[in-house]
């Protein structure tokens, strides 16, 4: 399945949209978006991850064919420069330069300096190298994220709407390759295709993360193909084509969209866990992970080496997350409508309507 | 159909994993004379002369001698039978990874209902990003800062247990904060939650200060009965409410029965046989709430002996918790652990020579300690998300409006019919949940140098030790395979509109 | 009602203590006598001379447990043990070293040690025995019945006639077929044969009977000397099986742990630990002035939480692996002290010159040394201006000494900077070629080789790829020093292509399709023909071949013991050839920190085994 045709899914089509009262006068889309756009943690890590995305991803040189995008930062990830020394207290090299706190404070003044999040230990600027390695893990989390998710929505809706020998095929393929545990296997892949890049190995890992989403999916669909809508839908003659894509999915997509978030803050702990064990992105390339698990040692001695990489894994897992929940109330149909603060607050209370 | 998946992914596992190295990596580089004759019999050992895609039915014959009693998964390549080290290293792990479910389940469904029911409340957005900040980090990490504060740190903290006043302040307002939100529907209930816990965990901290609790803990007989009392009432208010007679009545005999047994307990501890002593305990203990239950209950006994038997069990555990802060003590001012009793490695003390029940089991328990913790902060929030989204799909069904209108009390709705909705998924997470525990031990037993299968899929994938592997992944597709087919059943068991296909 | 309470609270606590009381002793204020190790792999096997089984927690349990002739002390020499015996050359053509045991010296059950227990090893490793027992060839591995590394083949080579056991069964002479000067490294250690007869012939538990286990070495001399080829053989199977021993319980036969050693294993847990107390009877090697009793040995394969749990006073020595960060960790470590500094390795660099011995593939890179003088002089160009354009300075500085503050550049292929020769070696060994001037001059000098042969070369376009060999990139310190020496042969017009490769060790080092290599060497012996062992063709792994000169010079090292001042002269003209031809270099001896805990004396850093050489000297302070 592509990914407009799942966006084409959520499109205006009132006939099946089965909320009819409270949401008089609104596409199911609006609605969506009506009750996205309320969700303030949502919405906060919405920006936020845009933010970072596009920080991240202007910071270093891109070349995609004969186009070459600079990068605004004045260090590359693998150019060396040399160490910080003479600044720096207890005999430590490579400190960060970035100071937040003004003057009054801590006697010294606001700056970004030279090296913002300090140097490694020869002397390759940390800011380049943290950015480089975010690139890499945001784009090891959307692949496998997509990927995981656009197969298993996929194997799991035919399963459950098909039921019978489609559905016991489909699932014991997927038994199959849930026995094999996702980190075993990526080590063997890592180990193997390592040196191929962080792409091919988001790629591979993305084939086998589908398992817990199609699950879910087919779960859904059992629950869902035997509702008196879809039955209607089947006696208005609808496709079967349509029946899924055009009625099911729609109301499945909640559960679709939380475990898709899920995957994709697990993908950047699962690249982080590979990392660790020495299976993941492979030097000179970077990624958080690699970072992270390269300077744990570092944790008491050059601190800064362990927290960046740190925090930038913590705010994208915690962004996409927040996002997967806003966007799991908002697909939710039993949702009664875009939430006011008089309903909120009279659901803190445990009220029903 | 299983074996045949089984099968399936086995092979596909023994090739993939012969592409992923060579066993014979290591002599390449080696300058040895004998190095010929060293490849020689390795690939002798290994049966490397036979492609891999032949190779595996090799190893099949060998493990399919599990039908007639005799299976044989090969011998690692430092010569042990695979079996008997898997046989080893399997409690290890489950030890690890039991325990830490356990408390993730518990604690994640607490936080997951009190979040629903306290939806887009300050509380459950902040646990909310709690619950996804602990899911977000990387347990190597959680594990490095876990034993810099609470083991190195409270070890040399109790060379001189004294507890500063500004952290009794600290904690006593976190703890207020925490249940001042949990309690809070409107500004006066916040406050007197925030007051009431605060000011009792301040009161108690600085009571264990000026005691020196902290080195000769107990709970004391007198307390001991005070807490059964209270937890009988707990336990009672939660389930079917303290203004129902009978439950409340049987639940406060157990707990005067449990007071009562107290003394003679303490010497029954002193017995040799410990572990039959608690399994006779905890038949005592369901006896006594059965009794209990039929003295002051004629109809609908069920729910009330389901309440007394509850009681009956946490103030066992207490009376257990209460002999281990007895074992404390002695425990942590010997010459083998020197006042530093939160170890940071390993599954037990090496230097501990005893044969004393309690004693080990402390020791065990504080060695699981951290690895527990770790394991839980990371799994817990898994639980907590999914206990609060079907909460709230199940708040909003027909039949809570329905039990609702039938003007049952908030809390049975709740309780009775929103809860045991909400574990049917939960139930089904928990299954898969225990069948990937390798991949969960693989780093955690790493960082807290423990010994289970997660250190022996390490060593196979470094030494491209394929029986090994093999063995590790006979067992984690076997429960996989068996926990799925559970999950399966149970959701068809637990939500009778599914069918399944029979498609077998 | 709190007093009340608490009273009745302090009551039952003083009883459980009380109670208590009797399983754990309380913590007094003598001194500790308990050291706790550590290691990164766990125990297995007391044989550690299979394949399997040669591992470096078997040999640290094993250095506890037996004492020999000589033993290796901190500042890397071979010290006799006199307190176990002695031994002397006594013919120099052909080569015969006797050797005595000390009269009344004993193993841990009390039987006394004589000659007989040095005749096991002779066994499992002398071909001509074995052929002659018909117990098989060592030479071809799988064929004998004893599964044994022997000294990896150089005994069987260089000891074929039979030892004489003396009359009174207290000297044995060995009679080398060649000189051998480096013998010291081959003479046979002493093995409890009772034990193994015992434990052949089914017998569980040791005994302090000593007809018993004096009939039990009788028998097996016996068998020795009448070449009773099915007994040998049963003894070969219980030797290839009955040490194999990873836990101790109900059904441990401690016939296998037999010591002569300081401490004897006590209880191993399996896979956690290993506990080992007073051998009382101890005396074949040097006195305990020490006071610890008892060794622990944990298994923790995580430097990092090896670390911790020395700063948590779990473990008493840290010796794992060192990074910047570790080392720095351990010197700013509260109630720790550090030790070492050096290790037994070091880094260098070699080209490629032609196809490696036994190679199929071709090597037809930049650096081959063949063809035309004109194509031969181009190579020497280009090799001399990679060498001296790797930036040996800027990486020791930046990756080694941050380990360890007193790392140098190693300038000699043999010798450390440590060691009393190097001086003068330097001085004649034609590296000034390589360490002239500073690095930017050394660069500038590169990058004008390479533009004689590629002469749009410079400073930001690359002149020729060189195709580099350096291992797994999980290795944190050969990462950094890739990525400085990309960079700085960039600056000389060299593109050096070095991804590395996850499956390192799966790729022959010695593959036509690399340029050249970095790797380490390890010096676990000391040999004077250490000069010839690797740098021969047929032995290097570089194609190589300085016969010509080189093959002259070594012969008189590998021949017999030579007077110093030889030694250091021809391996100083061995290097200078190499430097000549652009061979390689070496950049810097490894560096290791071992933390230990302050109240711990006496832990020096042995040279093999490094810890715990001198256990005699351990002791406790507070």
């Amino acid at each position: 399945m592509s990914e407009d045709r799942k966006q084409s899914s959520f499109g205006a089509d009132t006939q099946s949209d089965i909320f009819s009262k409270e949401t008089e006068g609104l596409s199911q889309s609006q609605i969506v978006r009506k009750r996205f756009f309320q969700h303030k943690a949502a919405m906060t890590s919405l920006f936020v991850l845009l933010g970072i995305v596009f920080f991240v991803f202007s910071a270093q040189s891109i070349s995609l064919g004969p186009v070459k995008y600079p990068g605004w930062w004045k260090y590359d990830y693998e150019q060396i420069s040399d160490l910080r020394i003479a600044e720096c207290e207890g005999g430590v090299v490579g400190c960060p330069s970035l100071d937040v706190l003004p003057s009054f404070i801590d006697g010294t003044p606001m700056q970004i300096g030279e090296h913002p999040f300090g140097q490694d230990d020869i002397g390759r600027d940390y800011f380049a190298m943290v950015m480089r390695g975010a690139q890499r893990s945001l784009l090891v989390m959307v692949i496998i994220g997509t990927l995981g998710a656009a197969l298993g929505t996929v194997i799991g809706a035919i399963a459950g709407f098909f039921r019978g020998w489609v559905d016991a095929i489909l699932m014991r393929f997927t038994d199959f390759i849930i026995t094999v545990p996702t980190i075993v296997l990526g080590s063997v892949i890592g180990y193997h295709f390592g040196n191929l890049g962080a792409v091919f190995l988001a790629f591979f890992l993305g084939i086998f993360a589908w398992t817990g989403i199609s699950r879910l999916v087919r779960g859904e669909f059992l629950k869902l193909r035997e509702l008196e809508f879809v039955d209607a839908a089947r006696v208005a003659g609808a496709s079967t084509r349509r029946i899924i894509f055009k009625h099911i999915l729609p109301n499945a997509v909640g559960v679709i969209i939380v475990s898709a978030t899920l995957l994709m803050s697990g993908a950047i702990l699962l690249e982080t866990g590979l990392s660790y064990l020495g299976f993941g992105v492979v030097p000179p390339d970077v990624s958080l992970g690699l970072l992270i698990s390269s300077y744990q040692d570092a944790f008491t001695v050059r601190p800064w080496l362990f927290w960046w990489p740190g925090i930038f894994i913590i705010a994208v897992a915690l962004c996409v997350n927040f996002i997967g929940d806003g966007l799991r109330d908002a697909f939710d149909p039993r949702q009664r409508r875009g939430m006011s603060r008089k309903d909120k607050a009279s659901l803190a209370r445990g009220e029903s309507k | 159909m299983l074996l045949v998946i089984l099968f399936g992914s086995s092979y596909l596992l023994y090739n993939l994993q012969a592409l992923s190295g060579d066993p014979l990596a290591e002599f390449k580089t080696s300058r040895d004379p004998e190095v010929e004759s060293q490849i020689k019999a390795t690939i002798e050992q290994l049966r490397l002369d036979v492609p891999a895609p032949l190779r595996y039915f090799i190893w099949l014959r060998g493990v399919l001698g599990i039908f007639i009693g005799q299976p044989d998964f090969g011998k690692v390549r430092t010569g042990e039978p695979v079996g008997e080290i898997l046989i080893d290293a399997i409690p290890v792990t489950i030890r690890l990874v039991f325990g830490a479910t356990i408390i993730a389940i518990l604690l994640g469904i607490t936080i997951g209902v009190v979040t629903a029911l306290r939806q887009y409340s300050r509380f459950d957005y902040s646990m909310t990003f709690v619950a996804f900040l602990m899911f977000s980090l990387p347990i190597f990490w959680v594990a490095v800062l876990l034993k810099e504060f609470m083991a190195i740190q409270f070890n040399n903290f109790l060379s001189e247990p004294n507890i500063p006043t500004g952290w009794i302040i600290g904690i006593a307002g976190f703890v207020a904060l925490f249940f001042g939100a949990i309690l809070g529907r409107s500004r006066r209930t916040f406050w007197i939650g925030f007051f009431s816990a605060g000011g009792f965990t301040a009161l108690l901290l600085a009571i264990i200060d000026a005691r020196g609790w902290i080195l000769e803990p107990g709970i004391g007989p007198i307390f001991f009965a005070v807490m059964a009392i209270l937890i009988a009432f707990g336990v009672t208010q939660i389930s079917m409410g303290v203004g129902h007679k009978p439950s409340l009545y049987a639940s406060l005999s157990v707990a005067v029965a449990g007071a009562i047994t107290y003394f003679p307990m303490q010497s029954l501890f002193k017995r040799e046989s410990q572990v039959t002593v608690l399994l006779g305990g905890l038949v005592v203990a369901l006896v006594i709430a059965g009794i209990a239950t039929m003295i002051f209950a004629r109809i609908d006994r069920g729910p009330v002996y389901r309440t007394s038997s509850i009681t009956a069990f946490i103030i066992g555990i207490i009376m257990i918790v209460d002999k281990l802060m007895q074992t404390w003590g002695p425990y942590v001012s010997s010459g083998d652990v020197q006042y530093r009793p939160v170890p940071t490695i390993g599954e037990r003390n090496p230097l501990i020579e005893t044969t004393d029940f309690w004693v080990a089991l402390l020791d065990t328990l504080l060695h699981m300690f951290l690895p527990t913790i770790a394991l839980t902060l990371i799994g817990f929030a898994g639980y907590v998300r999914y206990t609060r989204g079907t909460l709230l799909d199940v708040l909003n069904q027909d039949y809570i409006r329905t039990a609702r209108a039938k003007g049952l009390n908030e809390r049975t709705v709740i309780m009775r019919h929103a809860f045991r909705n909400t574990m049917i998924p939960i139930v089904t997470l928990l299954v898969v949940d225990f069948a990937s525990v390798v991949g969960g031990a693989l780093i955690t037993e790493n960082v807290f140098a423990w010994r289970g299968m997660g250190t022996l899929f390490r060593q196979a994938i470094g030494t491209f030790d394929l029986n090994l592997l093999m063995g590790i992944f006979f067992v984690t597709a076997t429960l996989a395979l068996v926990a799925n087919l559970v999950a399966d059943l149970l959701y068809s068991a637990l939500d009778p509109r599914v069918r399944v296909g029979s498609g077998k | 009602m709190f007093k009340k309470t608490t009273a009745r609270i302090l009551l039952g606590t003083v009883a459980a203590a009380a109670l208590i009381g009797s399983a754990l002793v309380p913590a007094q204020a003598a001194t500790r006598d308990t050291i706790v190790l550590q290691e990164n792999n766990f125990f297995g096997s007391f044989n550690t001379t299979k394949k399997t089984t040669n591992v470096v927690i078997n040999s640290t349990v094993n250095s506890l447990m037996g004492m020999g002739f000589w033993y290796y002390n901190d500042e890397a020499d071979i010290v006799r043990n006199t307190d176990f015996g002695t031994y002397s050359i006594t013919s120099r053509k052909p080569l015969t070293v006797k050797m005595t045991v000390k009269p009344g010296r004993v193993w841990s059950d009390g039987t006394p040690i004589t000659a007989v227990d040095l005749l096991l090893s002779h066994v499992i490793c002398s071909p001509t025995y074995s052929k002659a027992a018909g117990i098989g060839d060592p030479s071809k591995s799988g064929d004998t019945a004893f599964e044994s590394t022997c000294y990896t083949g150089t005994y069987g080579k260089l000891v074929t006639k039979e030892p004489v056991v003396s009359g009174d069964r207290m000297s044995l002479t060995l009679t080398f077929d060649s000189p051998t000067p480096d013998y010291q490294l081959y003479l046979p250690g002493p093995s409890a044969v009772h034990g193994l007869v015992l434990m052949t012939d089914g017998k569980k538990g040791v005994t302090t009977n000593a007809s018993v286990n004096r009939n039990a070495k009788t028998k097996f001399f016996t068998a020795y000397q009448n070449k009773n080829t099915a007994y040998l053989k049963k003894l070969a199977a219980c030797w290839n099986t009955c040490y194999d021993i990873a836990e101790t319980n109900e059904k441990t036969n401690n016939l296998a742990y037999i010591s002569n050693g300081g401490f004897i294993v006590s209880k191993i847990v399996k896979n956690n630990s290993v506990t080992l107390v007073r051998n009382t009877r101890y005396n074949s090697g040097p006195k305990f002035t020490g006071n610890v009793q008892t060794v622990i040995i944990r298994s923790i394969d995580n430097p990092t939480a090896a670390l911790q749990a020395l700063k948590n006073k779990e473990i008493d020595v840290y010796s794992g692996q060192a990074t910047a960060d570790l080392a720095s960790q351990l010197r700013a470590m509260p109630g720790i002290r550090t030790i070492g500094g050096n290790a037994n390795a070091w880094e260098h660099v070699d080209l490629r010159f032609d196809t490696t011995f036994g190679e199929k593939d071709t090597y037809k890179g930049v650096f081959a040394d063949k063809g035309t003088a004109a194509e031969k002089a181009q190579a020497l160009d280009l090799r001399r201006a990679f060498l001296l354009a790797w930036p040996r300075d800027e990486i020791v500085e930046k990756i080694y000494q941050p380990i360890n503050p007193n790392t140098k550049v190693m300038n000699s292929i043999f010798y450390f900077p440590e060691q009393p020769a190097y001086k003068s070696v330097v001085a004649n060994n034609g590296s000034d070629y390589y360490t002239e001037g500073t690095q930017a001059q050394r660069t500038a000098r590169a990058l004008a080789l390479v533009q004689k042969h590629y002469p749009k070369a410079s400073a930001t376009t690359a002149g020729f790829d060189v195709n580099f060999n350096w291992g797994t990139p999980t290795n944190a310190r050969r990462v950094a020093t890739i990525a400085l020496a990309k960079a700085a042969l960039a600056k000389a017009g060299i593109n050096l292509i070095a991804p590395g490769n996850t499956n390192w060790n799966a790729e022959p080092i010695v593959s036509s399709s690399y340029d050249g290599q970095m790797f380490a060497w390890v010096k676990t012996s000391i040999q004077q023909s250490i000069g010839c062992n690797g740098y021969t063709y047929e032995e290097n792994l570089t194609g190589y071949n300085g016969d010509s000169v080189i093959k002259p010079l070594c012969d008189p090292l590998v021949e017999e013991p030579q007077e110093n001042s030889l030694v250091i002269k021809n391996l100083t003209a061995i290097e200078k050839k190499m430097h000549d031809d652009a061979y390689g270099l070496s950049v810097a001896r490894h560096a290791n920190v071992v933390g230990v805990n302050e109240d711990l004396d006496g832990i020096r850093l042995g040279f093999y085994p490094q810890i715990t050489w001198n256990f005699w000297e351990w002791k406790f302070t507070k």
